[in-house]
């Protein structure tokens, strides 16, 4: 019989307990990362976004979508980093502004995990695309039922016109 | 009243700075200097009247066809 590559016993059963405090530490890294700092001023908010996580598409992504809202500016901080100001373009409080930057990074995410889907499903949709394209398959089923539909009015047609007369004469 | 702004050249493409200039170029006085990864863009004689949006309006719409430029050599839309 050919081996699995692994038996039973090797495989590594983990306990609930186990589990818990797997996920407690991961959410207590979680806590301690460093999250999006952001800085408000006069109508302003700005903060510096890491490149290695958000990607300058998905940045271009998010301020497309905000320029039409607020007033974008992107500056290069240092190496690998995108400073995002958000500038309102009218009075706005301390809280406006933290909610239009809190929008705009979840926006952002929402750009990252597009682009993440997208490259990840990218050889399953050339796969369909190719498909259905230039598969034989597909087009002997039409010519099938191009040729279904001409028996079909050849039968209702009381004459069958169609039908050569040496045919028809035998 | 003169206001520059510095547009790093990694982030916005210099084409589109220059199509920036040529929008506003009837409102301001502008002037583009390349220097390196740099480029500044001075906006001399504002209007009074825009004065609190002239800069910011002139970076969103460098912006703007930075992003277009951008998606359009990716083939993607602008979406």
């Amino acid at each position: 019989m050919a081996s699995t590559g692994a038996s039973l016993d090797q495989v590594e059963v983990k306990k609930g307990a186990d589990i818990e405090a797997e996920e407690a530490a991961a959410l207590e890294e979680m806590a301690s990362r460093e999250s999006v700092a952001c800085a408000i001023g006069e109508r302003k908010a700005a903060f510096v976004l890491d490149e290695s996580i958000y990607k300058k598409d998905a940045v271009y992504g998010t301020a497309y979508l905000f320029i039409d809202r607020c007033f974008v500016y992107l500056s290069r901080p240092g190496e690998s980093k995108i400073g995002v100001e958000l500038v309102h373009r009218e009075e706005a409080t301390e809280a406006e502004l933290e909610a239009l930057a809190g929008e705009f990074v979840n926006e952002l995410l929402n750009q990252v995990v597009r682009a993440q889907v997208g490259e990840s499903t990218a050889r399953i949709r050339e796969y369909y695309m190719a498909r259905a394209f230039f598969s034989t398959d597909t087009q002997t089923t039409i010519d099938d039922l191009l040729a279904e539909l001409d028996d079909e009015e050849l039968e209702e047609a009381p004459l069958e016109i169609a039908v050569p007369w040496e045919d028809s004469d035998g | 009243m003169a206001e520059k702004v510095i547009f790093d050249d990694y982030l916005y493409d210099s084409e589109a700075v220059d199509a920036a200039a040529e929008a506003y170029g009837h409102l301001v006085d502008i002037d583009v200097q390349r220097d390196g990864e740099q480029i500044t863009v001075t906006l001399d004689n504002i209007p009074e009247e825009h004065a609190g949006v002239l800069k910011d309006a002139f970076c969103n719409h460098a912006l703007y066809e930075t992003i277009v430029r951008f998606r359009s050599e990716a083939g993607e839309g602008v979406l």
